[in-house]
């Protein structure tokens, strides 16, 4: 199942430095202590409670941040966050926006405009896609955003939760193409609180607890044992 | 993964896409890249030349080519000032470098002030300053002030993700700034020794040399925008390299 390694990190820790005022600070470790590997084809879950530090790896791997202790390989691949309407512009007409969208998520404007057709017809928006995106309804926003992360896919997809958008019809659709992604030789990371969409969705899980790793392999087992300790806790 | 050539096409887009969208969201769209200065003229013109009586024989076309690449300095280095904190959505979903927001802004600006321009060089010909072969140093003054404007947007823009407070700074720079470039007199009126201490404002020295090639029929002072344009070269450079070395520090401070 798996294949290359794309991306490895090793001992990763990242700390927030806090400044109440010019001489008092503060700092939180938001990671102290992970290691894992991303291989081609993987769908990898990361697990945990709230404040575990998932979204913080997810931007560590995104290379949005750099981490303070530890090494990431990355072996040149490109990653971004599946991001809902990233660097949209009010004023901007759809089009644009979808532009600008798509080049930001690391693809050139030839590419992106290749690819737009394709976009507008997934989202339903041939009518407005060139009035400025302030006119739309929020769903309207949603889906272009949506449709866009979909169609312009980098070779590692970070994904934080899966967001519901649009109406209860394009919601389908979306969830169907999402697990369609996930279930393809698409490699991804995915966040979530759900252990459950983790189970079933990725073959791989980690389990972070307070910046640590806890327990990481195939996921049904992870799943399991994560389960097993919030019901002890309670 | 993106180049240059795929940042520069994005900052393309971006600036075209803003252009159009700030042109089409007022009843009078470009139009008011010209009545803004016309009005503030007018208010001047009205504290200075009628109330002061400072005003001499070519007061109004005196005001206005002090006034619009003022304007244009003001306003660029204002809004460049936040450029990087409200790109701060952006640079939490996907890496960008960091340089490309305020660099937005100063093009933008930058396009807006060539229609500036010609209108300005239009009005100084209708009030009655006949065109010469000085105006055609106009470019090079323009120039010479752009790269003026880019070392401190992106002096301003790199700090203020640091420091909320440096805004605050930022706004008071700019009006000491503004009474210290001669916009509404002339240099001469002062005493020397202070002459020689507000020519180190480039800003001074650039409203003193527009005025000379546009109004007084005089080429600019080479050496001086030599030397103006070679500083901020030097500045634009540091700031370039300091922004980059930040790129994935400016995700952390701006929570």
């Amino acid at each position: 199942m798996s294949g290359d390694l794309l991306i490895a990190l090793q001992n990763v820790g990242v700390r927030f430095k806090f400044r109440r005022s010019l001489f008092n600070g503060d700092y939180f470790d938001a990671l102290k202590d992970v290691s894992c590997d991303i291989c081609r084809g993987d769908s990898l879950g990361v697990i945990g409670r709230n404040g575990a530090g998932k979204t913080t790896l997810l931007r560590l791997i995104g290379g949005i941040i750099k981490p303070d202790r530890g090494v990431i390989v990355n072996n040149n691949v490109s990653t971004t966050l599946l991001a809902m309407q990233i660097g949209f512009d009010q004023e901007l007409t759809g089009r644009a926006n979808a532009l600008v969208s798509g080049m930001l998520l690391g693809f050139s404007k030839k590419q992106v405009l290749a690819n737009m057709e394709k976009v507008i017809d997934f989202a339903e928006l041939h009518d407005f896609i060139d009035r400025p995106t302030r006119t739309y309804s929020a769903g309207m926003k949603a889906r272009l955003g949506f449709s866009i992360a979909l169609e312009m896919s980098p070779d590692v997809l970070l994904i934080d939760e899966v967001l519901g958008v649009g109406d209860a019809k394009f919601q389908k659709k979306s969830m169907a193409v999402m697990k369609e992604k996930l279930l393809s030789d698409q490699t991804i990371v995915f966040v979530s609180h759900s252990a459950a969409m983790v189970k079933s969705l990725c073959n791989k899980a980690i389990w972070i607890e307070n910046g640590f790793t806890v327990m990481q392999g195939d996921s049904a087992e992870v799943v399991g044992a994560y389960e097993q300790s919030m019901n002890d806790n309670g | 993964m993106l180049g240059t050539r795929d940042y520069l096409q994005l900052i393309q887009i971006k600036v075209a896409g803003n252009l159009k969208a700030e042109s089409s969201r007022d009843y009078l769209g470009y139009l008011w890249w010209l009545i803004e200065p016309v009005f503030k003229m007018l208010a001047y013109y009205f504290v200075f030349g009628m109330l002061l009586s400072r005003g001499t024989e070519d007061y109004v076309a005196f005001l206005m080519t002090g006034l619009i690449p003022w304007l244009w300095f003001a306003q660029t280095v204002s809004r460049s000032s936040m450029s990087i904190v409200s790109g701060k959505a952006l640079m939490m979903q996907v890496y960008i470098p960091k340089i490309i927001l305020p660099t937005i802004v100063i093009c933008q600006d930058a396009v807006k002030q060539i229609i500036i321009f010609f209108s300005l060089l239009l009005f100084l010909y209708f009030y009655g300053i006949s065109p010469s072969p000085h105006w055609l140093s106009l470019p090079v003054l323009a120039s010479t002030q752009l790269v003026v404007i880019m070392a401190c947007s992106y002096f301003v823009a790199s700090i203020v993700p640091f420091m909320n407070d440096f805004n605050y700074i930022v706004s008071t720079g700019l009006q000491l700034m503004f009474f210290c470039s001669g916009v509404f007199y002339s240099l001469d009126i002062i005493p020397p020794r202070f002459q020689q201490l507000l020519i180190l404002n480039p800003m001074a020295s650039l409203l003193y040399n527009y005025r000379r090639a546009l109004i007084y029929h005089q080429w600019p002072d080479w050496s001086d925008l030599c030397l103006i344009t070679l500083g901020s070269l030097l500045a634009v450079l540091v700031m370039w390299r300091v922004i980059k070395r930040l790129d994935h520090i400016y995700p952390r401070v701006i929570l």
